[in-house]
């Protein structure tokens, strides 16, 4: 069964953490369709985070259509994630590697490209739409 | 892994009995050795003790058994289980006043036998402390000092303070005992001058009956020249007889029993101002 | 408007020891759902023991009324569990002999297994190593417990009680970290089992903030925050822009940040975010703002307004 880690310095929401842990188990094949998420209990017995932010997670990934809450029985892997095919992805990858070349080219720093990333990443995909 | 087999009605009880283990052991074990002291040993003594330590004993443990509560904050956490609060306090009344009352009674019976059948042929009968000791009165004067100390601790909330006022609070009942006793059953008169007989009442007050049969209170003919003489003495008077008011010994049990009554009452009294007090302060 | 029923509903209270003294709670009210797992937060002095020895019964209000579980704080006593800040406990009885008074004393209610689980730790067998934050022995006497020991066999009485409502005055104060996550783990799980609501004292935020979803925030004996955690949030931005001037919203907290001046703002309607930079601010900020500003006007969310008085009138 997953067991989740919850970092509270992060500055993510706890149950996003929940959320994002458990894709990871699924992309990753630590989960597959028809396994059981840990009860409530369990998950706030080992990781004392509120009941109801496991509840808001674990709606979230029901929402998604990922698991199902089977009355009485648990809550149940439906199917793993849409992630988008590898021939999807490639381009986007070599783009930004280029980017970021000559990013450095340009004379910025480490630091100065980060702070770039990040902006851009929080304008474009706003909280919960990751 | 738990029983709960027993009934819920004396579960307090129960919890009570286990928490104060130790001074319930330790009144036993002065009773034993009281039992002891009362076989042997000066009756005089035996008399006085009997009649001042229970009563001490009681007031302090009362000042301590809700004193020391307040102070650790224990009773916060009793308050807080599933018994009420009153419930709590009638039980911690009851235990102690059940033991208290179980030895002073029977070390109040074992020192009546134990003097009715020595020399004494019961002659102290009417002294103070002889008084506590043979009677009811006793175990009455232990439940007072048992509710003055815990109405004493409930107010003030401190061990030392209560048990002090307490101890003060008997003490002035004992005293008020001593002064009412008298008066409450009412007296006979006698006629006639001294006789042994007389050994055995409480004797109020004596004098002379005067020609104009007015009472002169206090006249007596201890002093006179020729002892023996009292006719001579009554003339020298202007006298006709001698006369004094006393509670004959028929009197002894009404009055044990009266004061024993209002004894009581105090303690009754007592208890009902602690409940309200522990009423008045929690919601 | 139908609501989840008030586990605690407070109007008006004033709470003064002693006549001259100043007043430690002043016209405090508030209400929390029943279900929540509540944050009784603020400085120390703020009112926080006494506000949950008042829902604990032991205590009698000046002025205002508290409604406990739907009814007086007296007649719910039965159905709360409380942990003073002092840990009372009796010292001659032993761990076992305390738990088998809670058993006596709340007979058709105690869960023994529950009370064991707390008291002793999730790993029954006794530690080789006994560290003084180690879950005491069951032949300990409580009077040679540390303060960790003894907050553990407190929590197991009031855990023990299955109570609906759990009032714990800095229940993590003396534990260890460790111990505080299986203690706070094993609080939630019974909590969230029999739906219990709790509400849990400290004047740091951030012991409690994981496992809370709701907040009461204490300054100077009245309310300042009351609600949902994320409703709190959501009410709040910190603006940063060139103007002095944040209104509509109203500031809760203001200053100037190199030529420009950035505000904590209680938003009302939509933050233009065209004209300032606008960023969410912790709960901890919120928090720390509040008290720093003790002008700025309280906030009650929805489900922590107290019910209006007339329909209240008992």
């Amino acid at each position: 069964m997953i067991e989740y880690r919850i970092d509270r310095r992060t500055g993510v929401a706890t149950y996003l953490q929940i959320v994002q842990q458990t894709k990871q188990a699924l992309r990753l094949g630590l989960l597959e369709p028809g396994d059981q998420l840990p009860t409530a209990r369990e998950v706030v017995e080992a990781t004392a985070v509120n009941p109801n932010t496991v509840l808001k997670a674990y709606r979230e990934l029901e929402r998604e259509g990922l698991v199902e809450a089977r009355r009485g029985l648990g809550t149940f892997v439906r199917k793993s994630p849409r992630t988008p095919a590898a021939a999807t992805r490639a381009p986007f990858a070599d783009e930004l590697t280029d980017w970021m070349r000559r990013a450095r080219a340009a004379g910025l720093d480490r630091e100065d490209v980060a702070a770039l990333f990040g902006s851009a990443l929080e304008q474009e995909f706003t909280e919960g739409e990751q | 892994m738990t029983t709960l087999s027993h009934s819920p009605r004396h579960g307090v009880t129960r919890a009570l009995l286990r928490l104060h283990r130790v001074p319930l052991l330790g009144w036993a074990a002065l009773v034993v050795a009281g039992a002891g002291v009362l076989n042997a040993g000066d009756e005089l003594r035996n008399a006085q003790l009997l009649a001042w330590l229970p009563c001490a004993i009681a007031a302090c443990l009362g000042a301590a058994l809700i004193g020391r509560e307040l102070e650790r904050g224990t009773a916060t956490l009793a308050w807080t289980q599933s018994v009420t609060p009153a419930r709590w306090l009638a039980a911690k009344l009851a235990v102690p006043a059940t033991a208290l009352l179980g030895g002073t009674a029977a070390l109040t019976a074992l020192f009546r036998w134990s003097w009715l059948t020595g020399p004494d042929n019961g002659v102290n009968r009417w002294h103070s402390e002889y008084f506590h000791a043979a009677g009811p009165v006793g175990p009455a004067y232990v439940l007072l000092g048992l509710a003055l100390g815990a109405l004493a601790a409930l107010l003030t909330r401190r061990t030392l303070p209560a048990a002090g006022l307490a101890l003060g609070g008997i003490w002035l009942a004992y005293h008020l005992g001593d002064r009412v006793r008298s008066s409450l059953w009412p007296a006979s008169e006698v006629r006639g001058p001294w006789g042994p007989e007389l050994n055995h009442v409480d004797q109020l007050e004596f004098g002379m009956i005067l020609e104009t049969g007015e009472r002169a209170s206090g006249l007596a003919c201890g002093a006179q020249a020729a002892p023996g003489d009292l006719a001579t003495c009554l003339a020298d008077h202007g006298a006709v007889d001698f006369y004094a008011s006393i509670h004959p010994t028929a009197h002894y049990w009404p009055i044990q029993l009266a004061e024993t009554g209002l004894v009581l009452t105090l303690a009754a009294a007592t208890t009902a101002a602690t409940f309200r007090t522990l009423r008045r302060r929690l919601p | 408007m139908s609501r989840k029923p008030a586990a605690l509903e407070a109007r008006d209270l004033v709470v003064r020891y002693g006549r001259r003294r100043e007043p430690v709670l002043r016209d405090c009210s508030f209400r929390l759902p029943e279900g929540r797992v509540c944050a009784l937060v603020g400085p120390n002095g703020a009112g926080k023991s006494t506000l949950l020895s008042l829902a604990a019964g032991m205590l009698r209000p000046v002025a205002g009324t508290l409604r406990v579980l739907g009814a007086g704080p007296a007649e719910s006593r039965p159905r709360i569990g409380y942990v003073a800040q002092t840990r009372p406990l009796y010292p001659q009885l032993t761990v076992a002999a305390t738990l088998r008074l809670g058993a006596e004393l709340n007979r058709g209610r105690w869960d023994q297994e529950v009370a064991e689980r707390v008291a002793y730790g999730a790993d029954p067998a006794p530690s080789a190593d006994p560290a003084p934050n180690a879950a005491p022995a069951p032949n300990a006497r409580i009077r040679t417990l540390s303060g960790g020991q003894r907050t553990r066999v407190a929590l197991a009485l009031a855990l023990g009680k299955r109570a609906e409502l759990l009032l714990l005055d800095e229940p993590m104060a003396d534990l260890d970290p460790l111990a505080r996550h299986q203690l706070m783990g094993t609080l939630l799980a019974v909590a969230v089992e029999h739906g219990t609501t709790v509400v849990m004292s400290s004047h740091v935020l951030a012991e409690l903030e994981g496992a809370c979803d709701y907040l009461l925030l204490l300054g100077n004996g009245r309310i300042r925050l009351a609600g949902e955690n994320e409703e709190i949030l959501a009410a709040h931005a910190r603006l940063t822009g060139t103007s002095r001037d944040f209104a509509p919203h109203t500031v809760v907290e203001s200053g100037a940040t190199g030529r420009g001046h950035t505000a904590l703002v209680r938003s009302r309607g939509p933050v233009n975010a065209a004209s300032w930079l606008v960023e969410r601010p912790s709960l901890e900020e919120l928090v720390l703002a509040h008290l720093r500003n003790p002008g700025a006007p309280a906030l009650f969310t929805g489900s922590a307004s107290p019910t209006p008085h007339q329909e209240a009138a008992a």
